[in-house]
């Protein structure tokens, strides 16, 4: 009797130490890691006919560099890789790739075929690409896809399939296949000639749109990427301008103001916010495109310009010296007046509202030099991402996850260029243009 | 005269009439004829994108259509059965699409297709170690036995003639460690001070230039590396009973396996041992930290916490099939997903070499619940 007593004493012991000790997990709190870029192996996509064997490397390589370029990764060279991928179809060796600590894989196919719902002018067919996107360590296919379009479209081809990885590898829409339109300039800083433009976001295919008779200036993208609207100086004083992208025919917004500029859309398209001077008085006013009806939204002897809507088109943020030297004010449509948000010592000026909504991108002079910062949409958490002799006009990515902006070198001679910028403050890189390039505005990400 | 008028009237209402239909006809077949030259146009090309499957069944029916034999592309049925067996993962309602459009011949495709997953080895080696088969752990051990070399030991590489030292500690810059942990947690200053006296001893090792060859020879170690644990496995927690507790005590254990209505594993068996000491616990934190990459973040991802779950083999290594989310906040269900993807990442990559984890405690640390919580990463 003492005997099962003392067992099932023992058993009421043990038991829930037991048990205690094996189903509570241990738990672990992370809080820290680490931020640099993500190892990912694209090898060389295979071409499926001869034709498309240059097109099938530069299209890999185009993919690659888009990547790169976001600071976000990093891929690993093809002489690295232990294993090659010599048909699309065979099942990955997914630990010859994690030897090499890939953490994702790009793999792909090209070739030229007619396809039943799509024509396309080239007699071979369509330009195909299939690519997948392995997760390496959780062995996985993230995303198996193909694009397809003209074959001379193969830049667009690569730039979907980089907007398509990043987006499953970051949770966010990508911005390569986009437009940037910018000013031009050639000459000498004092007489300088400006063509309105446009290029791909990486500064390829640039294309001019007008002619340097004109002065142009501060273009930008509707909302769905159709048509432009710019100053021109094309009457010797400046006017707003829209101008359709695909008949590339432009036109005065409203004939009926004398001086307008620093033009914006609204999110919906439907209207336009502008600077117009009346009577040596700078106000805004917002323009219906349809029916050409005007309002008046800001008034009082300051000078009021470069305003930018609120992604939910209900605010309005613009620059204004009614206080002695240009800050920002935020004046909701509709009720009320401009609050004014920046409170930092210097000058504020250009501002733009981030896609995402929280946050607005600006200009700084600041003694010397100017900044390229961001802040939050009530002026806190302001931080300072570029210095500079001259930086200025920032615009945002179709993602919010990039600032591009111009940059202007000092002296009589100096060019300038546009920059890009992650709003971390890193990754900052150049776009090459064929001649100095100001005013960038970027466009939403294309189909 | 009237007559002659109505008539021409008519004619001419008939003529007209005519010539709109043929205006029409001609705009409706050919687009419209009065629009202005394309010269001037700007070329916005399209570009479409859709899934493989997709993509395959339109492809199929398109050559079903022209009578046209598959010629770009040889489909054979392993190749067919590759592409599907891949795009599971992807779209299994697809593939299922797929598979009917291109009717896959599955006794054919099933007895041809070899198995990928290291074909040369034994089943086991590719099992997931769990520490409950007895048969795996014994597999393993062998693998073990065969393949682990002690710190120091020169080996000899069968294609090369140069000599490469292994290192069998699986985090070599325990320095960065410390630092990290010591940021973590100021308030185990001690322990941390323990941490840097044991590296001070690790740092005391000469430092040996890597060479390609070495490079190239641990690369080719890795690739042929077994899927499973190389490290020494656990002590084997049965036998050591077995051996040193009287069968009095063994027999309980048994009634305790009969109460619990579970089949008791070795793990189960095992003395709980004291709770992990927080600084075997930073060190955790900080080896799982050091993979969990926040760069490639969305800013709506880096917004949200997750929690994880997941088993761990005796042998320190995270099991890939265990690993789930509990819990998340913070995020829309993209943010959720990508967050939980970075989180499992960094458990996989710092996991794959092991965790350095005091072998003793185990059942203090076979399931392993992980919260990932952003807050010192995020973009402000």
């Amino acid at each position: 009797m003492m005997r099962y007593l003392k067992l099932f004493f023992i058993i009421l012991f043990i038991f829930p130490c037991f048990a205690l000790a094996q189903d509570k997990p241990l738990r672990i709190t992370i809080t820290d890691g680490v931020a640099e870029p993500l190892p990912l192996a694209i090898p060389k996509f295979l071409s499926e006919v001869i034709a498309v064997k240059e097109v099938a490397k530069n299209i890999s390589f185009l993919v690659s560099e888009d990547l790169t370029k976001t600071g976000l990764f990093r891929i690993i060279p093809d002489d690295a890789h232990i294993s090659k991928i010599t048909n699309f179809k065979a099942l990955l060796l997914y630990s010859d790739w994690k030897a090499i600590n890939a953490q994702g894989l790009i793999s792909g196919a090209v070739t030229i075929t007619k396809l039943k719902n799509r024509d396309c002018e080239d007699p071979r067919g369509c330009l195909v690409v299939k690519y997948k996107l392995f997760d390496i360590f959780s062995e996985n296919i993230i995303s198996a896809k193909a694009v397809f379009s003209e074959p001379g479209d193969w830049r667009s081809i690569a730039h979907k399939i980089a907007d398509d990885i990043y987006f499953h590898l970051t949770g966010e829409i990508g911005y390569f296949n986009s437009k940037i339109a910018f000013i031009s300039e050639s000459g000498m800083k004092n007489e300088r000639l400006k063509r309105l433009a446009l290029m791909d976001y990486d500064g390829a295919n640039v294309e001019f749109l007008t002619d340097q008779s004109d002065i142009v200036l501060t273009p930008k993208f509707s909302p769905d990427g159709s048509h432009l609207i710019y100053t021109s100086f094309k009457l010797g004083m400046p006017q707003v301008y829209i101008m359709n992208l695909r008949t590339k025919k432009a036109d005065v917004l409203d004939e009926r103001i004398q001086m307008s500029f620093s033009p914006e859309f609204s999110p919906d398209g439907n209207s336009i916010v502008m600077s117009v001077v009346n009577d040596a008085n700078t106000d805004l006013y917002i323009v219906d495109i349809n029916s050409g009806i005007r309002r008046r939204l800001t008034s009082g002897p300051a000078i009021e310009t470069s305003p930018s809507f609120s992604p939910d088109g209900s605010k309005i943020v613009y620059e204004s010296d009614r206080s002695g030297t240009q800050q920002l004010y935020v004046l909701p449509l509709g009720v009320g007046e401009g609050r004014r948000i920046s409170f930092g010592g210097g000058s504020y000026g250009t501002p733009v509202w981030s896609p995402n909504g929280d946050l607005i991108a600006f200009t700084k002079k600041s003694g010397r030099r100017f900044h390229i910062g961001v802040m939050r949409t009530d002026g806190s958490e302001e931080r300072l991402l570029t210095s500079s002799f001259l930086d200025e006009a920032p615009t945002w990515s179709p993602n919010g996850r990039v600032i591009m902006f111009f940059r202007n070198k000092a002296g009589s001679r100096g060019s300038s260029s546009v920059f890009s910028i992650d709003i971390s403050g890193r990754n900052l890189r150049k776009i090459v243009t064929p001649n100095s390039g100001s005013d960038p505005s970027w466009s939403p990400l294309l189909n | 005269m009237e007559a002659f008028s109505e008539t021409n009237m008519q004619t001419g209402a008939i003529i007209s009439g005519w010539g709109h239909l043929i205006v029409i006809g001609l705009a409706a077949l050919s687009g419209p004829i009065f629009e202005d030259s394309k010269d001037n146009e700007l070329s916005i090309s399209e570009v479409s994108i859709v899934s493989l499957s997709e993509f395959d069944i339109l492809q199929k029916r398109f050559e079903k259509d022209f009578d046209t034999p598959v010629t770009l592309i040889n489909k054979n049925n392993d190749e067919l059965l590759d592409d599907q067996s891949q795009q599971d993962n992807v779209n299994k309602e697809d593939t299922e699409n797929l598979e009917n459009e291109i009717e896959v011949d599955q006794d054919i495709a099933a007895t041809s297709t070899p198995s990928i997953d290291s074909p040369e080895l034994p089943e086991v080696v590719n099992s997931t170690p769990s520490g409950f088969d007895t048969n795996v752990s014994i597999v393993g051990e062998d693998v073990a036995l065969n393949l682990d070399v002690p710190e120091g030991v020169k080996l000899e590489s069968p294609d090369q003639n140069f000599d490469i030292n292994v290192d069998t500690k699986p985090y070599p810059k325990l320095l960065e460690d410390v630092e990290k942990a010591e940021a973590i947690s100021k308030t185990n200053s001690s322990e941390i001070s323990n941490i840097e006296e044991v590296l001070a001893e690790d740092n005391s090792v000469p430092e040996q230039t890597i060479t390609q060859p070495i490079i190239d020879a641990l690369i080719a170690e890795l690739s042929s590396a077994p899927m499973r644990s190389v490290r020494p496995k656990g002590r084997s927690l049965d036998d050591s009973i077995l051996q040193v507790e009287p069968a009095e005590q063994v027999a309980q254990n048994e009634i305790i396996a009969s109460i619990s209505n579970e089949p008791i594993q070795s793990a189960r068996n095992a003395p709980a041992g004291p709770p992990l000491t927080q600084r075997e616990k930073d060190n955790l934190r900080v080896s799982v930290g050091r993979c969990w990459n926040k760069t490639s973040l969305s800013r709506e991802a880096l917004e949200v916490t997750v929690t994880i779950l997941f088993n761990m083999s005796e042998a320190g290594y995270p099991e890939s099939d265990s690993i789930k989310m509990v819990d998340s906040f913070g995020g829309a269900a993209n943010a959720t997903k990508i967050a939980y993807d970075t989180a499992r990442r960094a458990i996989l990559v710092c996991g794959r070499r092991g965790f350095d984890l005091p072998e003793e405690k185990y059942a203090q640390w076979k399931t392993i619940k992980m919260v990932f919580d952003p807050i010192k990463l995020r973009i402000k």
